[in-house]
């Protein structure tokens, strides 16, 4: 397989940002693994401008990009910090504007920083539903992370980066190759039937 | 003279349904007399929100407002079955302990009702988080319940007309409680 196309989402503004490094460290894992061809989508660098689109067609260029690399990937890392108990609205909006259809198969990382244990479920609770309903491949295990599980920009908890390991191993076993017919299949059964209820096998609909 | 109510919009399109229904149920209060003041994703610079620029004016008339409100109404459209991107950049700014105390209500458009159950888990979680005081049930519709039409504006179903005046009621009578609102200093978390 040539080099597995890979997308971190940061949904964090701030730099620096322990939601990338967390999210870099989950892509050094996978790159233990598999060939990589890594992408960065960073909140601090388009969130600008997707803040300023309010529709897809509103996007600036590298915005419509971004989205671009996004919609392409096979496989995604999507972290972001925890602000008010969920995702940020950046992330949120980020995703708010990628096709329906475009993430379905895809194997998804998910990942957050919070401020404390209390958030911990903030990956189960929120992000979860979210990749759930984009029909994508969200692996079992999630990571989360606090501020004691960094020290000098590092991820230093051995507990954080075994999950890491493991959620990194669980990705790398669902990666497609590029352009397969099941994948390409089912994601264009999808877009022709956007009307349709969206919740069904979508493999069936690959073999048409 | 502070605010009663603060509306928050959460649809990037002002003349959405949400946003409409957000719109109608402004004018329900308006008619009882309750002062209110509505905020949207336009009323913002972009960057005030990707960066959380509490100091930029716009920002802190927001706060303030919501200080000395005793309720907040919110808006949104379905995206991605649960609230919009745009209307969590508007609770971002908010700090967590601002809402303590606060009657709260939702509202809430969907193409298709299944996703209406989605938001409404979402809701609660941001009520849980931001510790509100009575949440007041969510005006939850479907898109086909609420017509845009060119010249008569929003026309409402009949059952999504009544959601919205019972939505009315319940308000005017949360705010109707007795030492409820802003003068009462929100009691500090046990």
């Amino acid at each position: 397989m040539s080099a597995v196309k890979t997308v971190i989402v940061s949904g964090s503004a701030s730099r620096p940002s322990r939601t990338l490094i967390l999210a870099e460290q989950i892509s050094i894992a996978l790159s233990q693994q598999l060939e990589l061809d890594l992408h960065v989508v960073d909140i601090a660098d388009v969130g600008s401008d997707l803040g300023r689109a309010l529709t897809r067609d509103d996007l600036s260029e590298a915005a419509e990009r971004a989205l671009g690399v996004v919609e392409s990937a096979q496989i995604l890392i999507a972290a972001t910090p925890v602000y008010r108990g969920s995702y940020t609205g950046h992330f949120k909006h980020l995703f708010d504007l990628i096709a329906q259809e475009a993430l379905v198969d895809v194997p998804v990382i998910l990942a957050a920083t919070g401020g404390g244990q209390r958030h911990t479920l903030v990956i189960e609770h929120q992000l979860r539903p979210l990749f759930a309903f984009l029909q994508a491949f969200a692996v079992p295990v999630g990571i989360y992370a606090t501020h004691t599980d960094f020290r000098d920009g590092v991820l230093t908890s051995e507990l954080v980066r075994a999950r890491v390991s493991l959620a990194a191993r669980q990705a790398a076993q669902l990666v497609r190759p590029a352009n397969s017919a099941r994948v390409s299949g089912s994601r264009a059964a999808l877009s022709a039937s956007r009307d349709a209820p969206i919740f069904r096998a979508t493999t069936e609909h690959g073999q048409s | 003279m502070s605010r009663e109510v603060v509306l928050i919009a959460g649809s990037p399109q002002p003349q959405s349904r949400s946003s409409r229904v957000l719109q109608s149920l402004d004018e329900r209060l308006a008619r009882a007399g309750i002062r209110s003041k509505t905020y949207g994703l336009s009323d913002f610079v972009a960057d005030d929100l990707v960066f959380a620029r509490t100091k930029a004016l716009a920002v802190q008339q927001y706060l303030a407002d919501i200080q000395s409100a005793s309720a907040i109404l919110f808006s949104t459209p379905v995206y991605k079955a649960t609230y919009s991107g745009g209307l969590k950049l508007l609770l971002d700014l908010i700090p967590p302990e601002a809402l303590r105390g606060r009657s709260v209500l939702a509202i809430a458009t969907a193409r298709v009702e299944r996703h209406l159950t989605g938001v409404q888990r979402a809701f609660e979680e941001l009520y849980r988080f931001f510790d509100v005081g009575l949440a007041l049930p969510s005006v939850l519709l479907i898109d086909e319940q609420v017509r845009l039409e060119p010249a008569r504006g929003v026309v409402y179903e009949h059952a999504a007309e009544s959601a919205i005046d019972t939505a009315a009621t319940a308000l005017l009578h949360a705010l109707a409680l007795p030492s409820h609102g802003a003068d009462e200093p929100p009691a500090p978390r046990a």
